[in-house]
């Protein structure tokens, strides 16, 4: 009997250790689950041995839980309602068009301050050290010399700090895109394929 | 026969899910119940360790919802019982096998 309770336990241990990808209810539900059924099979006059082969080895079945788990199907159990399907549309539409200026705008900006952050320092620099190529100047007229590399410093500052702004803006619309995709793609596909129930 | 045994699988896969589903319609079931049931009909006996994570996806696809329950004698069980989309979506696909099966049944006997 002990070793028939060994089998049992250690078959339910490698099962919730092979199940760790899930999360932690999930988890505890499905061994608690196979656990049932172990039992109502032993109980049933069966040998622990042969209710487990049936289940087949802890990894396999293990796997099979988790690609349940991820597997995305469209269940398309109702006509979706006209705002949902009004919403959808608005997503994609603004979404389609939006992307046609917001990323390129954004990425040039990334991209042109980004190159300032790096270059006004070092014009700064060239400009103190005699560079008469590099010309700075203010309202009234060309900056003393002096203000060369602040004043280069400061514009690189501005020009980083910019474009790590933009960056996150860009990163920012992406991620926003990615999850209204997840949210309407259902819904639009939906849309596009109503249902026509009974 | 390998050929048939995968043509078999592949086809039982989809009718499973059917069966199942009404099975739980006719009343709230656990999985060792279901399994037992199906066992009664060879060609739809299922592997435990097919229903199991099956039922994990109807569950976390809204189809089914389930509750744990204290039985008499016995260990606690989960209860599944069909939503109302599962039940939606068990009509709809009852009446797509007829006419599958239907339409099946007229090309093999070489009605057009």
């Amino acid at each position: 009997m002990t070793t028939v309770n060994e089998a049992v336990t250690r078959y339910l241990q490698q099962f919730d250790r092979e199940l760790r990808g899930l999360p932690e209810p999930d988890r505890l539900d499905a061994v608690r689950e196979i656990q049932s059924h172990l039992e109502d099979g032993c109980r049933g006059g069966e040998s622990a041995e042969a209710v487990i082969a049936r289940l087949g080895a802890p990894q396999a079945l293990a796997r099979a839980y988790l690609s349940a788990y991820h597997l995305n199907r469209t269940v398309p159990g109702r006509i979706p309602k006209l705002w949902q399907a009004l919403s959808a549309m608005v997503y994609f539409g603004s979404v389609g068009f939006g992307g046609m200026f917001v990323v390129p705008i954004l990425a040039a900006l990334t991209f042109a301050l980004g190159l300032t952050g790096i270059v006004a320092p070092l014009a700064g620099v060239a400009r103190m050290f005699g560079a008469h190529w590099v010309s700075m100047s203010g309202p009234g007229g060309p900056l003393p010399m002096a203000w060369s590399i602040p004043v280069g410093l400061l514009l690189g500052i501005v020009g980083a700090a910019g474009a790590w702004g933009s960056w996150l803006l860009l990163r920012l619309y992406f991620r926003l895109v990615a999850r209204g995709y997840r949210q309407w793609a259902m819904l639009a596909s939906l849309a596009m394929n109503p249902v026509v129930g009974k | 026969m390998q050929a048939g045994l995968d043509w078999t699988t592949q086809v039982r896969r989809g009718v499973l899910e059917l069966c199942v589903l009404g099975l739980i319609q006719q009343r709230p079931a656990y999985g060792y119940e279901l399994v037992s049931q199906l066992s009664g009909w060879e060609t739809l006996a299922i592997n435990e360790g097919t229903l199991y994570p099956l039922l994990r996806r109807l569950q976390k696809e809204g189809l089914v919802e389930a509750s744990w329950q204290e039985s008499d004698a016995g260990p606690m069980r989960k209860y599944y019982r069909l939503t109302p989309s599962g039940t939606q979506w068990l009509e709809r696909m009852q009446l797509e096998w007829r006419q599958l099966a239907a339409s099946v049944t007229e090309v093999l006997e070489g009605k057009g």
